[in-house]
C-alpha cells in the first residue's frame, strides 16, 4: 500500500513535467512488462525508419557505450546505448542505437541535441529504439507511457485487448482450458491467461497495462505494468509485488501466457471476471463460472 | 611484420607513417633496440591473419602440452579471433561473420570458444581447433561470457539487469539480478564484483551469495565506471560517480563495509574504464585522462604516465613486473612498456583499428587488425 502511495505521488509529480518523444515518428512495437525470457521488458520499443534520437528531457550524460568502438567488460544486449539524467533525477536509457552515431564529446544534451540514430545493434531483430525511464531517486523503473501526458494525441488506439484463453493448473499440474461452468477438483485455482493488447489498428501484440481478476464481486488480483523496483534481489512490479518468474514461464521470450496467481474458491458456484485494460483505457472482460463440487 | 605498419591509411597521419615506415621495419625486424644498459625489445615472429597458411607458417594442431593463447581482435564482421602458439604457429584463425544479416560474436577462453548469433539460440562450444564440443540448450536469451582460463561460464541478461553462472553442462549454478544495468564486471576464481549504473557495487561469491553491496553516493552522478578484482588476496577497486569521480579500493573480507580507500580523481569518464590489478593486488592500473594511472596499494602512491589518447589495451606480466599499455586516438597508437611505477622501458607508435594485447613473462603478444606479432622484453 505504501508503495502505491509513493508511486502515485511520484507519478503526479512527473506529470508536472513535459517529456518529449525521443523520435519524431512514433510506432510502438513493444510495451513495458512483456516477457523477454528471463526478465520483464523494462521499457518500450519504438520502431521505424532511421530517425534521429533526441532526449526525452534535457540532461547530463551518465553513461555511453558504442558497440564496436567502446570497451565493455560484459557483452551488451542493449547494443550501443546512452543514459541521460535530467535535473529531477529522471534517467532515460536509449538502446540499440546505430554504431558510431553517438557523439563522443558531449556530456550534456539539450532538447533537440541528437543522441544518435535509431539502429539495430545488440540483441535486436530489427531497427528500433528501446527506451527505459528510471526515477533514479526513487530507484523505480517506470512504464514510459505513464510519463507522456499527451501520448493519446500521437497514437490513436481504440482497439481493446484480447483474451484468447483462460487456463488453470489441474490436480496433476497440467494446464487446462478453463471453460465457463467448469467443475474443478480444487479450492485453490492457479489461474493463467493467454492474452495481449493490439497497438492501434496494427497486428503488433504488446502487453496490456492492467489485468484484474474479480472473484464473486471482490477484486482479488490486480497486475498493473506501471513500474518495477529492485527488491530482495529481484525486480518486482510495484502494483502487486510479483516478479518475472511469478508471472511468466522462464525461457519463453515474447510469451503472452501469464500466470495471474492463485484464486481461493468456495464450494459451489464461483464467478470470475477477468479484465484486461490497455494504456488508452480500452477494456476487454470475460466472465466464467467455476464450480467446486457438483453444479446445481 | 612490414604490413603491420601498412594498414589502411588514415587521413592526415599517413604521411608521417610513410616517412617512418622504413625505420620502423628496420627497428623491429633487424635490430633489437637497446634500452639503457639493460633492457631491449626484440620482435620474434609475425602471423599474417589474412593468410596464416602462407609464408611457410602453416596451421598446426594443438596438443595439451603446447602453450596455446586465445586472441580476439574485436566483435565486428571481419574481425579475427582464434588461437596461436607461443612459437608463432597459428592454431586456428577465424573471422566474425554476419550470417543472414544476423551478427555474430565470440567469447573465447584458453579452453575453447562460443561463437553465437545475437538472437536467442542454442549455444555451441568449440575447442581450440574449432571442433564442436558441446551444445548448450535453453540457456536463456542472455549473452555468454567465458573467463579467460575457461573455468567460469556466465550468461549476462540482454538488458544487463542480471547474470547467471553455468557449469560445463550448461546447468545454472546460480543467478542474480543487480539494481540498474551492469556497467562493469570483474572476477577471479572465487568471487565476482559487479558495478551497476545506479552506483551500486555488488560482491558475489562462487555460489552467487551476495557478500556485500554498497554505493558511495558522493558525486553528482551515481554510476560505476569500472571494476577490478585481483587474482589473489581478493583486493578490489572501482571507479565511481561523475562530478567528481572517485577511485575506491577494498578487500573482500566478510565485512559489510569492505572499503579501505577512497581517492578523488580528476577524470570525468562517462563510459567504462579499463582497469586491472597485478596478480597479488599490490598494484592497480587504470585509465586516466589520456594517461595510464598506476596506484601502489602498499605505498599509497598514485603515478600517472601520459599517453597520446585513451587507453585501448593494457596488460601486466607479474613475473617480470612489466606493464604494457596501448593508447592513442584516431587509429594512431602508442605502445608503451613500463616498469612500475614510472620507468618507461620502451615506446613507439603504430596505426591500426583493432587491437589485441596479451603479455606473459617477457613476451608481449600484440595484434593489430590482421596481424599478430610477438615482442620479447630482453634484459641483459
Amino acid at each position: 500500500m505504501r508503495n502505491r502511495v509513493v508511486l502515485a505521488v511520484l507519478l503526479s509529480g512527473l506529470f508536472l513535467f513535459s517529456f518529449d518523444w525521443p523520435v519524431s515518428r512514433v510506432l510502438i512495437t513493444a510495451t513495458f512488462g512483456e516477457s523477454r525470457g528471463d526478465h520483464f521488458h523494462s521499457g518500450i520499443d519504438l520502431a521505424g525508419e532511421e530517425q534521429k534520437i533526441t532526449p526525452v528531457s534535457p540532461g547530463k550524460l551518465v553513461f555511453r557505450y558504442d558497440e564496436g568502438s567502446s570497451y565493455s567488460s560484459v557483452p551488451v544486449g542493449l547494443g550501443s546505448f546512452v543514459v541521460l539524467e535530467d535535473k529531477t533525477g529522471i534517467r532515460s536509457i536509449y538502446g540499440h542505437i546505430k554504431k558510431r552515431t553517438i557523439p563522443t564529446d558531449k556530456k550534456s544534451f539539450q532538447k533537440n541535441d541528437v543522441i544518435g540514430i535509431m539502429g539495430n545493434t545488440g540483441y535486436s531483430i530489427g531497427r528500433h529504439l528501446h527506451l527505459t525511464i528510471i526515477d533514479h531517486r526513487e530507484k523505480t523503473i517506470l512504464n514510459p507511457l505513464t510519463v507522456y501526458k499527451n501520448e493519446a494525441k500521437v497514437i490513436k488506439d481504440r482497439v481493446p485487448p484480447v483474451i484468447e484463453e483462460l487456463y488453470y493448473k489441474n490436480s496433476v499440474g497440467e494446464l487446462t482450458v478453463l471453460q465457463s461452468n467448469a467443475v474443478v477438483d480444487t479450492e485453490k485455482l492457479l489461474l493463467y491467461l493467454r492474452g495481449y493488447d493490439l497497438m492501434g489498428n496494427t497486428d503488433i501484440r504488446v502487453a496490456p497495462l492492467d489485468i484484474k481478476v474479480v472473484h464473486n464481486e471482490m477484486k482479488i488480483i490486480d497486475i498493473r505494468f506501471n513500474a518495477l523496483q529492485f527488491k530482495e534481489g529481484v525486480y518486482r512490479l510495484n502494483s502487486c509485488g510479483k516478479s518475472f518468474s511469478d508471472i511468466y514461464t522462464p525461457g519463453e521470450s515474447f510469451s503472452d501466457l501469464l500466470c495471474l496467481g492463485e484464486v481461493g474458491l468456495v464450494n459451489g458456484k464461483n464467478t470470475l471476471t477477468i479484465s484486461l485494460t490497455d494504456f488508452y483505457g480500452n477494456t476487454t472482460s470475460r466472465e466464467v463460472d467455476v464450480w467446486v463440487g457438483s453444479p446445481r | 611484420m612490414q604490413r603491420l605498419f601498412q594498414k589502411k591509411s588514415r587521413k592526415g597521419r599517413m604521411g608521417l607513417f610513410i616517412l617512418a615506415l622504413p625505420f620502423l621495419i628496420v627497428y623491429f625486424l633487424l635490430f633489437a633496440r637497446p634500452l639503457g644498459k639493460e633492457t631491449r625489445i626484440q620482435s620474434e615472429w609475425l602471423i599474417n591473419l589474412d593468410n596464416p597458411e602462407k609464408d611457410g607458417q602453416g596451421m598446426v594442431a594443438a596438443s595439451d602440452k603446447d602453450r596455446i593463447y586465445p586472441f580476439s581482435m574485436g566483435q565486428e564482421p571481419g574481425d579475427y579471433f582464434g588461437y596461436f602458439r607461443g612459437d608463432g604457429k597459428p592454431v586456428l584463425v577465424k573471422k566474425i561473420a554476419e550470417e543472414g544479416k544476423i551478427p555474430y560474436r565470440v567469447t573465447i577462453s584458453r579452453q575453447g570458444f562460443i561463437y553465437y548469433p545475437l538472437t536467442y539460440s542454442d549455444l555451441v562450444f568449440y575447442d581450440r581447433t574449432g571442433a564442436q564440443k558441446r551444445i548448450y540448450h535453453k540457456t536463456g536469451p542472455g549473452f555468454p561470457f567465458l573467463s579467460r582460463d575457461g573455468n567460469r561460464f556466465f550468461m549476462i541478461k540482454t538488458d544487463l539487469s542480471g547474470l547467471k553462472e553455468l557449469d560445463n553442462n550448461g546447468s545454472v549454478l546460480w543467478h542474480a539480478d543487480v539494481p540498474s544495468w551492469i556497467s562493469s564486471i570483474s572476477y577471479n576464481r572465487k568471487n565476482i564484483i559487479c558495478g551497476s549504473g545506479d552506483g551500486t557495487v555488488s560482491l558475489f561469491d562462487t555460489e552467487g551469495n551476495l557478500l556485500s553491496s554498497f554505493s558511495l553516493q558522493k558525486s553528482d552522478i551515481d554510476c560505476i565506471y569500472g571494476t577490478a578484482l585481483s587474482a589473489e588476496n581478493d583486493v578490489f577497486a572501482g571507479i565511481s560517480g561523475a562530478g567528481p569521480q572517485y577511485l575506491f579500493v577494498g578487500k573482500i573480507n566478510g565485512q559489510e563495509k569492505p572499503l579501505s580507500e577512497l581517492i578523488r580523481l580528476d577524470s570525468d569518464f562517462r563510459r567504462e574504464v579499463r582497469m586491472r590489478f597485478s596478480h597479488d593486488g599490490s598494484l592497480l592500473f587504470f585509465e586516466g585522462n589520456r594517461a595510464i594511472n598506476i596506484y601502489n596499494l602498499r605505498s599509497k602512491r598514485l603515478t600517472t604516465i601520459s599517453l597520446p589518447g585513451d587507453v585501448r589495451a593494457l596488460a601486466y606480466a607479474d613475473s617480470t613486473n612489466t606493464l604494457t599499455v596501448v593508447g592513442g586516438q584516431n587509429n594512431v597508437y602508442e605502445i608503451m612498456v613500463v616498469k612500475p611505477e614510472n620507468t618507461v622501458l620502451f615506446k613507439d607508435y603504430f596505426s591500426g583499428q583493432k587491437i589485441f594485447l596479451y603479455t606473459e613473462d617477457r613476451r608481449i603478444f600484440l595484434g593489430v587488425d590482421h596481424q599478430l606479432i610477438r615482442l620479447d622484453v630482453l634484459e641483459e
